[in-house]
């Protein structure tokens, strides 16, 4: 049975792009060629564990520091590091040099609070200073149109698009299926109450029972937001810097579980992204980043905790892909910050730069001045993109 | 028990849920504090004043029987009835979110259940608002007599429980019609309103009243904007004395249902029947018989005064044991919207009832919607209301600055110490909230 919660109405997306249809009659006409950027942040809260996302299989200690939480099956790519095994089409991605892989790199922030972090991730500076405005709005800012060039996508406009600029926001109008961790999360709570502490339990068998065409029912999410997203991303009119969440990467427990189905449903949603952005996709990229990495050894309850170095995807058609980029430091207890958590060795502010510099095209002034102030943008990584201008 | 406890009670059993800094204005004297929004509930908004009235929209639906016949009523139904709902109920969600007095507003919705009219009888879709707003909301302050003629004087009950065309079986509008006797709304009266399924009447009892009842029907529309309203049609009134309950009533027309509602309302069974619904929404699904009994007790005393029985309500010492009733979906979304401070309701709102299984004005039948614990709660509601939390706190911007510090705001002292700490320890502020909201304790009240 098709997903109906998915469906974006021709209504809707009409009213959605309702102020922009006349400046694209009277200005851009639809049949305007040339470069046409498209750049897609989505932050994958809670800490993803890089070492599952991007597993160093090369690396001698894996297996022995690892465990068990190194035990699922994996897609190679460069001979040193592999790709989780749940993410075929961004597997399929880097054959065809479309996947540029980060790993041991980390914001500025050196310390394991979700809330810094997040901040740091999305203010771009270099500290937690509680700053109003977010990177990606401050560039929108520096363009005209940012109401139609900006979208975040769910209700609630995340730190990084918030500001100054005015940006767009959508989200699908009925409820959602709730992230399952935090399901996780209240089902050990509904116990303490006695009429209701077997209800979430029995009502996930029940969801698995009558569930969807792919048996799980708790995937999809990501799939069903992204397809919509490429809809949105493919029109003419449509947003070119858009910021989404996906929930839910915090895996202090049953981690490989957590993990296989998150990364599947992100997985189906870059393919159906790609699907529905059609041409577009050749001017596309896609960062997908966390907050922050995760420790290198296990925790005593199948999962792993906060930690500082972590790893990233940058894809999409416009990407020079089919490497990673990462120095890596090592898994031992010594190679690592405090003896726990993975070093970084990279700052994640530099693939902003240049995702900024050379795809969608500020110059590198704007970038240390404004978008992400004291950032040495003119010595960003280069060649990472395709130049589409 | 502490006061802090006792003003977050206040908020969530007796209030709708607390909105930010309200359990804190409660602190001082949470139950002055209840009493005062009985004594002095605030005005409704404007959106809810400017409402058309019911007697324009039934009269619509007369013109559109005379006139049009089925096709007619279709398309008024769809024309003017739906989007007519649609409003009513995001103005009354919006009233429950924002006011200032939710204790009254709980009021209102008890004594609108016990009064139910429902969509599920489609041309009632568009009328349930307005009833609400006609015959219920001025008159839970006043007495219950009152209460009661209100309603069955309203063309919308009338309508509902098919009294408009119970013509007297020897009378002239039965003659000239092939028309009769309809004792739905007779034997609703008895069985719901007043006495109670066990109230002590019979089938006789129930014809009895039927045939008092015959001629309260509505005000024919003449086409230009009058009818629908009330309207006492003696020629379909059935001739006779009548006795009910043991008690006889000689037929002065009008009056002499009139007369019969009134004993009615003082009867002990509807004192009993009245106090077994208000225990066991302000106290527990099962509350102990001595809790009726005094209930019932206070109603033949004050003559059924609604403000006295508010007031004997929260000077229950069982009325303030914590969390001992589970939120039906409506009380569950209006108090995550006033939890997170929010300015009014929309169209989303109304999607969440739906989603959540209980749509404003369409409860299944004349009984009202259950309320008890397991009427609500099932392992496939159980996941919904956890989506609900989350796609809320999804929807909330700006954040809380501090989760813990508006978790407190929703439910003071209420939650336990394990959903503080899954709080405390959440993912994102986002998650923290969505942990609050789809938290045990917020399921209940």
């Amino acid at each position: 049975m098709p997903d109906r919660r998915f469906d974006i109405s021709r209504r809707r997306l009409l009213k959605f792009s309702g102020a922009s249809a006349l400046a694209s009659i009277s200005g851009r006409s639809l049949a305007t060629t040339g470069p046409d950027p498209r750049f897609l942040m989505i932050i994958l809260r809670g800490g993803a564990d890089g070492l599952s996302m991007l597993p160093p299989t090369g690396d001698p200690d894996l297996a022995d520091i690892r465990g068990r939480l190194s035990a699922f099956p994996t897609l190679p790519l460069d001979g040193f590091f592999s790709l989780h095994g749940a993410m075929p089409t961004i597997g399929e991605l880097w054959k065809q040099q479309q996947l540029i892989g980060f790993h041991a790199i980390s914001t500025p922030y050196q310390d394991r609070s979700h809330f810094d972090a997040q901040n740091v991730l999305e203010s771009g500076l270099a500290r937690p200073d509680g700053s109003a405005d977010g990177w990606l709005n401050r560039a929108l800012a520096l363009r005209p149109d940012s109401a139609r060039r900006g979208l975040s996508v769910g209700a609630g406009t995340p730190l990084i698009m918030r500001g100054a600029a005015p940006v767009g926001s959508w989200a699908p109008s009925q409820l959602p299926v709730a992230d399952p961790t935090l399901v996780d999360r209240l089902v050990p709570l509904w116990a303490n109450d006695p009429l209701l502490a077997r209800m979430l339990p029995q009502g996930r068998e029940l969801q698995a029972m009558t569930g969807g065409m792919g048996g799980d029912p708790n995937s999809g999410r990501m799939a069903g937001l992204l397809e919509q997203v490429g809809q949105l991303m493919a029109r003419a009119d449509g947003p070119r810097i858009v910021a989404m969440d996906s929930d839910g990467w915090d895996m202090h427990g049953t981690l490989l579980f957590h993990m296989n189905r998150l990364s599947a449903d992100l997985d189906q949603g870059i393919a159906r992204l790609r699907a529905k952005l059609g041409d577009a996709w050749s001017q596309t990229v896609v960062l997908i980043a966390s907050e922050f990495g995760r420790t290198v050894e296990p925790n005593g309850t199948g999962g792993s905790d906060h930690g500082i170095g972590g790893s990233a995807l940058l894809l999409g058609g416009a990407v020079r892909g089919g490497r990673m980029i990462a120095d890596w430091p090592g898994l031992r207890p010594a190679d690592r910050v405090a003896a726990r958590d993975l070093r970084p060795t990279r700052d994640l502010r530099d693939v902003f730069a240049a995702a900024l510099a050379d795809h969608l095209s500020y110059s590198p002034t704007e970038i240390s001045e404004t978008i992400l102030p004291g950032f040495a943008a003119a010595n960003r990584t280069p060649e990472m993109f395709h130049r589409t201008l | 028990m502490n006061r802090q406890m006792e003003a977050a009670i206040a908020t969530v059993r007796f209030g709708m849920g607390a909105r930010p800094n309200e359990i804190s204005d409660a602190l001082s004297d949470p139950r002055g504090w209840l009493a005062a929004q009985i004594a002095n509930p605030a005005p409704v908004s404007a959106e809810m004043t400017s409402l058309e009235p019911s007697h324009q929209l039934v009269s619509q639906l007369q013109v559109a029987i005379r006139s049009e016949g089925v096709s007619g009523v279709i398309s008024l139904l769809r024309n003017v009835y739906r989007p007519q709902y649609v409003r009513e109920a995001i103005v009354r969600s919006g009233q429950a979110v924002t006011t200032s007095t939710s204790f009254h507003e709980r009021w209102v919705r008890f004594w609108s259940d016990h009064f139910t009219v429902t969509g599920k009888k489609p041309v009632i879709v568009g009328l349930a608002g307005g009833f609400e707003r006609e015959a219920i909301r001025p008159n839970v302050g006043g007495r219950f007599v009152d209460l009661l003629l209100a309603v069955i004087q309203h063309p919308v009950m009338i309508l509902y429980l098919d009294n408009a065309r119970s013509f007297g079986p020897n009378t002239p509008a039965a003659r000239y019609s092939d028309g009769g006797l309809n004792e739905n709304l007779a034997r609703e009266v008895l069985e719901l309103h007043t006495l109670g399924v066990d109230g002590g009447y019979e089938q006789s009892d129930v014809r009895s009243l039927a045939l008092m009842l015959t001629g309260w029907s509505l005000s024919p529309a003449d086409g230009h904007g009058s009818g629908g309203g009330f309207h006492f049609h003696a020629t379909a009134h059935e001739p006779g004395d009548r006795h009910l309950m043991g008690v006889g009533y000689a037929d002065d027309g009008i009056g002499q249902a009139e007369r019969a509602l009134r004993d009615l309302a003082a009867h002990p069974a509807t004192a009993r029947n009245i106090a077994r619904e208000l225990a066991r929404h302000f106290v527990s699904d099962r509350p102990a018989p001595e809790i009726v009994a005094r209930l019932s007790r206070t109603f033949i005393e004050t003559e059924g005064d609604l403000t006295q029985m508010a007031l004997a309500l929260i000077e229950i010492q069982s009325a303030w044991i914590p969390l001992t009733k589970l939120k039906t979906p409506d009380e569950l979304v209006i108090s995550a919207l006033r939890g997170i401070g929010a300015k009014g309701a929309n169209r989303g709102v109304l999607n969440a009832l739906v989603e959540l299984g209980q749509r404003p004005w369409m409860a299944p039948s004349p009984k009202g919607w259950p309320d008890t614990a397991e009427a609500w709660i099932t392992p496939d509601r159980a996941l919904r209301r956890v989506d609900f939390g989350a796609a809320m706190a999804e929807r909330m911007a700006p954040l809380p600055k501090d989760p813990m510090i508006q978790a407190r705001d929703m439910m003071g002292e209420l939650y336990g110490q394990d959903t503080m700490m899954a709080i405390s320890r959440a993912e994102s502020p986002r998650q923290a909230l969505a942990l609050a909201l789809s938290a045990p304790e917020f399921q209940r009240r």
